[in-house]
């Protein structure tokens, strides 16, 4: 058996590690751009030497430890009657079965004068920007979301004067709601950041940006973090059905045979919003790629679904954990502070469709794990509500 | 594979587990040493009570385990027993671990910025709690036993 993945980062990584639990004796092979395999969400933290070079790859070589034959090159075409991948370099690759991981790119605004600004997506591009911010005393990052934000807090001890322009009310939508958004606002801005919200760029000048308000914000560093979308582009005249993305079935295959795919490339139902969404988050990867592995491998693993909102981080000292539908106004909705921290809960009927956690995070994977598997509260909910549900709370009666 | 198996009708809630946890992870290892360090060492397991059951609730070194799987720094591992322990100089204290251990016990430490979890007192013949338990409400087992030991005791109960 002859396995093809396209794409050397997490869902792939995932993939590989089922493929090979499954089939210890099929071949695989890779197609990448990049060095494989690194921690991609570490990014950021490379621009302020937060860790260190080494840290950010995995520590465990996969590539030898699964025996996968790594192909440095780009994936132009596919022809899923032939089985067979056209690469950049003219040379064809023939699969039996093929995986799709090819992830996302950066999302870029529809203003002249992008190419002069960064974005943050790649291993490659953390380098470009550290190197750019040596020379550097003034930064404007495009999008408050947690790519921009991260950036902003390297850049910051960097020494850089840093702004972040936001199109929305609010920053961090929808992987946080008003409140909490406006909490982690109030750290970043005491740091030093500055944030302007309701406002975007027209143009990307050689010395700044301009607003649509009219003023312009000199920088000699501008990076564009709006957000991500599937990497599809090359899958064009493949007849693979595609909407936001490559559809897949519960068994992450596609419209073609033997042709799966996984990660942020493709979409899949979100499990409280009921809807097809794109992850694009590490954590869905993984389980994307663990199921596609598995059934590419000659197995039967259900994916049920993913949360488009599955964010846990920390920033300028706030630990959080967001989850499901946060930002959803409309639903029964519990919210407590107190201490400099945050608790929601989202409910729908006798469901939990959302939860946030600022400050105090014990037990949020229980709540995560609620979300995730629909369960019905029953005479929990009241628990949950008062922050006292732990694991026992699940144990029979003795 | 040995585990740490709970017997919650034997808990009685004294928590020595939980003390004799946050000792074996302090630096002295003794609990008068324990009692004086600042910050004081922390537990990696929660004895938990609802009005019917009290138990300890721990780790269970998951053999499929989220924690590892969501991990976005290469800390977590599982080691040659199939324990899953971290690599200390790894972790970012991103928490992602503590939002999907469906059991709670990732906890943070707010003073080293690390998640902490059960490591299986890997260095141990007999982990601290299981060896702290007067009541042997924690015990070593050894998981294929403890189907076996079930049906011999309903065996048992029905033959007299």
């Amino acid at each position: 058996m002859r396995y093809v993945i396209v794409g050397g980062s997490i869902a792939g990584a995932s993939a590989t590690r089922a493929i090979r639990t499954n089939d210890p004796e099929g071949t695989i092979v890779m197609v990448t751009t990049e060095k494989p395999f690194y921690y991609r969400p570490l990014i950021p933290l490379i621009i302020d030497d937060e860790i260190t070079q080494e840290d950010i790859f995995f520590p465990e070589d996969i590539q030898k430890s699964h025996g996968i034959q790594m192909i440095n090159d780009r994936a132009v075409a596919l022809d899923t009657e032939k089985k067979e991948l056209t690469l950049e370099s003219g040379n064809m690759l023939e699969y039996d079965k093929l995986l799709i991981a090819t992830g996302s790119v950066p999302l870029l605004p529809d203003v002249p004068g992008t190419e002069k600004a960064f974005t943050l997506r790649t291993l490659t591009d953390a380098h470009k920007i550290k190197e750019a911010a040596a020379g550097a005393s003034r930064t404007v990052i495009l999008g408050g979301g947690f790519v921009g934000i991260k950036a902003a807090g390297a850049l910051l001890k960097l020494g850089l004067n840093v702004t972040i322009i936001e199109k929305l009310p609010q920053i961090l939508f929808p992987r946080l709601d008003q409140k909490s958004a406006a909490m982690v606002q109030k750290k970043i801005t005491e740091k030093g950041v500055g944030v302007i919200t309701t406002e975007t760029i027209t143009e990307v000048l050689d010395d700044g940006v301009s607003l649509t308000s009219g003023d312009v914000i000199e920088a000699d560093l501008v990076i564009l973090a709006i957000g991500v979308s599937p990497n599809i582009g090359w899958l064009e005249r493949s007849g693979l059905k595609t909407e936001k993305a490559v559809v897949v079935d519960e068994f992450l295959k596609t419209s073609a045979e033997d042709c799966y795919a996984a990660g942020d490339v493709v979409q899949a139902m979100d499990l409280v919003e009921e809807r097809p969404a794109v992850s694009v988050l590490w954590t869905n990867a993984v389980d994307m790629g663990k199921a596609a592995g598995t059934n590419m491998a000659g197995g039967k693993k259900r994916y049920p679904g993913l949360l488009s909102v599955l964010n846990a981080t920390e920033i300028e000292g706030l630990p959080m954990v967001s989850v499901g539908a946060v930002a959803d106004e409309g639903g029964e909705v519990f919210i407590e502070t107190g201490n400099g921290g945050y608790r929601k809960l989202v409910f729908r009927d006798d469901r939990l469709i959302g939860a946030i956690f600022m400050g105090r995070l014990k037990n949020s994977g229980i709540y995560t794990n609620w979300i995730k598997n629909q369960t019905p509260l029953g005479n929990l909910k009241d628990k949950a509500i008062k922050g006292t549900l732990s694991y026992v709370d699940f144990m029979p009666k003795q | 594979m040995d585990a740490i198996y709970v017997k919650p009708d034997r808990c009685m809630g004294c928590r020595s587990c939980e003390i004799s946890c946050a000792v074996q992870h302090s630096e002295g290892k003794t609990l008068f040493s324990a009692l004086l360090e600042s910050p004081a060492p922390m537990k990696r397991l929660f004895v938990e009570a609802t009005e019917s059951v009290k138990m300890p609730i721990l780790c269970r070194h998951c053999e499929d385990a989220p924690c590892l799987n969501a991990c976005i720094s290469g800390c977590l591992y599982k080691d040659e027993n199939g324990f899953v322990r971290r690599k200390k100089e790894r972790c970012i204290g991103c928490w992602t671990c503590m939002m999907v251990c469906p059991f709670g016990v990732v906890t943070r430490d707010v003073n080293k910025h690390l998640a902490v979890k059960c490591d299986r007192c890997h260095k141990l013949e007999v982990p601290a709690c299981v060896n702290a338990c007067p009541t042997k409400a924690l015990v070593v087992k050894n998981l294929d036993e403890i189907p076996k030991e079930k049906r011999q005791n309903v065996i048992l109960a029905e033959t007299g």
